[in-house]
């Protein structure tokens, strides 16, 4: 309930600190998002549960950058990175060890969380505080080495272990059907924002970890063990990336290149919904994930009703949530929900 | 006289003058390759890598080979290396000829597959090259080659363009075009349904087969009621199964490339949409061995260039089989109908100039092994165009019951066989002007 609470109170500011003209775009969106509604009433029903689905996803992708960017102020580029190994670490224990699921769901977040704890240990502990420049520069090299890392064990080509069988298939939602497997990934997802959520606003482990971002020194002084908790969280954000790899895995196999891939998508969200926020990632994972799907068909629909069909533009999906960046940035440099003061 | 002739006068001559009046380009790139400007200022080429011109017989080859062997391709392009190894195995025990393949990562994009064909051929110092399963890349690589009068083989690349508006001349496409499987899939389709949605990867192939596919059907009096670009790769295809959905039209056509029509598959199953008419215009066995066998028996109608139900070539399907890699599909025969034909058109010609393979190689008959691994029916290279000329199917998904496992994976029957002539496009309305 709480959380509810805080949800609407950081939405009301932010419509409070929006600009006339930002207030005039989105009466504008919500316009021609009327306009589709009418015209592909069937469609726009499909696209928006869609979005929904896909938007949790990108949730889970970003949530663990989300907490290790917005907490503790490191630009980690080896998120995705992380993501990939939790990808090829459900699958080596599928596969190759014929691990159940449900186990190997556990094991591989674990084992990814164990490399995290290896990087913040090894490296990014001596770059506290430090230009954001170098812990971003350390962590690409760190991806790389990952990356070839992967492909060495696993071969360049993608692997995929057996779904499990009863999350095969679709589930009727009454207006549309959805992938039973997705369905999964969103509850998941759910689970996992709300336990972040938990943890970092209302356990004593979340204030000292938040009391040691604004003043380490202050919060040490106290006899708070800092550096320990520093590299828990570290490990819970590595862990996160890895559950998200073994989701996907399952659903669409891994690759070396889904590293880069994957890291850029959740960097765009972590953005737009504003460094240092959970609840502004959370946002923008799903206002990315309905973009991609509904801005398509607001495209179409406007191309009827004013007859210029070059409006309606093809294979313009892959580009939305960086246009949908370029434009919260431009209104609100900070993002939706960052805090005051970063990036303006 | 042909350019290895040309290339092993050098004799000391010294000089630019040489090298302008005298050489291909192929030579200048080839010289500065292997030589530095100090080299081609003192003598181009000698034996160009191997081989000796001047009318006598060519005893080694050396051949390059840019394809994908990372990123979403890597298991076509490493399929198709498997091919061409087992291409030069035959070649070897059956002429006195030594081979060598040099392969390199095009990484899917055009920039970085040119920079490294070019290294295999300026310092690799290669005879021809093979490669590419992107429609892009082989299109960069054939513009390059043509040229630099390089002759090369687009191993895996189906778009019209390269064998009509840019064909080249040292080009020469051993697969089937986009218009030969629209084409051989289009009775099948107009059978089936009268309107049709399609979806496509955009980008080249993609483009092209949309484009064909939908001639294709138009033509016969259908209707495709939209057509709707992916992006390749997509991470997610739910929101074009939706339009696909929205659509109404009783039959979809997948038009995706790569394991990207995995994920299309399971998201139109996952969506409902399996119990309409789904035709899939260039089927590759491998995409679909990573689904689960009643999720791989939706497919309806679909074309193929070759696959394991394809009568013929069991020898080497069976040695495909026994690498333990892969099992067999199009990717491993395409490799060996890369090196097979490149090798014994240099063997002809006896020599390894572009335009001595060209001549050998256009309007020839073909008679090797291939023949009987793609079921016997008449194969030739078309002068016009460069097409390879060849037999194409139509397949469709066996029972779960019937796909069989052993010794190899064989999980679609086909259904029609076409040939070449009765499904390539007239030579005049390519746009290829050769």
């Amino acid at each position: 309930m709480s959380a509810i609470l805080d949800a609407r109170t950081q939405a009301q500011r932010l419509l409070s600190e929006s600009s006339p003209a930002a207030k005039l775009g989105g009466l504008a969106g919500v316009l021609l998002l009327g306009n589709a509604a009418v015209q592909e009433p069937g469609l726009f029903i499909d696209q928006a549960i869609g979005g929904l689905v896909y938007g949790m996803i990108l949730v889970m992708i970003s949530l663990g950058l989300a907490l290790v960017l917005g907490l503790m102020g490191v630009v980690n580029f080896a998120h995705g990175a992380l993501f990939m190994l939790g990808g090829y670490f459900t699958y080596a224990a599928m596969a190759s060890y014929g691990i159940p699921f449900w186990a190997a769901l556990l094991i591989a977040p674990v084992g990814v969380g164990v490399v995290g704890i290896v990087i913040e240990v090894v490296v990014l502990r001596r770059l506290y505080g430090k230009e954001p420049i170098i812990g971003l520069l350390a962590t690409f090299g760190l991806t790389l080495m990952i990356e070839e890392a992967a492909r060495f064990v696993w071969g360049a080509s993608a692997v995929q272990p057996a779904k499990p069988a009863f999350l095969t298939g679709g589930t009727d939602l009454g207006v549309t059907q959805v992938g039973t497997y997705r369905l999964f990934t969103v509850a998941v997802a759910t689970v996992s924002v709300a336990g972040v959520y938990y943890l970092i606003t209302r356990t004593d482990f979340g204030l000292s970890v938040r009391a040691g971002v604004q003043d380490g020194e202050m919060t040490e002084f106290v006899g708070v063990n800092l550096p320990l908790r520093f590299t828990a969280m570290f490990f819970l954000g590595s862990a996160i990336a890895g559950l998200g790899g073994a989701l996907r895995v399952v659903e669409f196999g891994i690759d070396p290149g889904a590293a880069e891939e994957f890291v850029l998508l959740a960097f765009v969200v972590v953005v737009i919904g504003g460094v240092g926020s959970i609840f502004g990632s959370v946002v923008a994972g799903l206002l990315v994930g309905w973009a991609q799907f509904l801005i398509p068909v607001v495209l179409s629909a406007l191309a009827v009703i004013t007859g210029v069909s070059a409006i309606n533009v093809q294979g313009i999906s892959d580009l939305i949530p960086f246009l949908v960046m370029i434009a919260v940035l431009l209104i609100r440099p900070r993002g939706l929900f960052g805090e005051e003061g970063l990036l303006e | 006289m042909g350019d290895s002739d040309r290339i092993g006068r050098c004799d000391g001559e010294t000089s630019s003058t040489l090298a302008a009046d005298r050489l291909s380009r192929r030579a200048v790139l080839s010289g500065v390759g292997a030589a530095g400007v100090t080299g081609l200022a003192g003598c181009i080429g000698g034996d160009d890598g191997g081989t000796t011109g001047g009318g006598s017989a060519v005893d080694s080859v050396s051949i390059g080979m840019v394809t994908s062997t990372s990123g979403p391709f890597a298991v076509f392009g490493n399929a198709a290396i498997t091919g061409a190894e087992l291409a030069i195995e035959d070649l070897e025990s059956e002429f006195d000829v030594d081979i060598e393949l040099s392969t390199d990562d095009s990484q899917l994009e055009p920039g970085t597959a040119l920079e490294r064909a070019r290294a295999l051929v300026t310092e690799g110092n290669v005879d021809f090259l093979t490669g590419a399963v992107s429609s892009s890349v082989a299109l960069r690589l054939s513009g390059w080659a043509t040229d630099n009068e390089v002759t090369y083989f687009p191993t895996g690349s189906h778009s019209d363009a390269l064998t009509g508006g840019e064909c080249g001349k040292y080009v020469f496409r051993p697969s089937a075009s986009n218009s030969m499987l629209a084409n051989s899939i289009s009775d099948g389709m107009v059978e089936a349904a009268d309107e049709w949605f399609l979806m496509y990867s955009d980008y080249t192939w993609g483009q092209t087969a949309s484009t064909a596919v939908k001639n294709a059907l138009e033509d016969a009096g259908k209707t495709v009621v939209g057509r709707e670009a992916v992006p390749f790769p997509s991470d997610d295809y739910a929101q074009y199964v939706n339009r696909a959905e929205a659509s109404g039209a009783p039959a979809i056509g997948v038009l995706i490339a790569g394991l990207d029509l995995r994920k299309a598959s399971n998201q139109i199953i996952a969506s409902g949409l399996e119990d309409r008419t789904l035709a899939m215009h260039q089927l590759e066995d491998f995409v679909f061995w990573g689904m689960d066998k009643d999720a791989a028996s939706i497919l309806d109608v679909a074309g193929q260039v070759w696959g394991p139900a394809t009568d013929g070539g069991e020898e080497f399907k069976e040695r495909v089989a026994e690498q333990g890699e892969m099992d067999p599909y199009v990717r491993h025969l395409l490799g060996y109908i890369s090196v097979d034909q490149g090798v014994r058109a240099a063997l002809r010609a006896e020599s390894t100039a572009a335009p001595d393979m060209r001549e050998a190689l256009e309007g020839h008959e073909v008679s090797s092994p291939i023949v009987d691994m793609k079921g016997g029916g008449e194969m030739y290279w078309r002068a016009g165009d460069h097409q390879l000329v060849q037999p194409t199917y139509t397949v469709t998904s066996r029972p779960t019951d019937e796909m069989r496992d052993d010794p190899y994976k064989s999980w679609f029957s086909v259904e029609n066989e076409f040939a070449g002539d009765d499904v390539a496009r007239p030579v005049e309305d390519t746009g290829c002007s050769l």
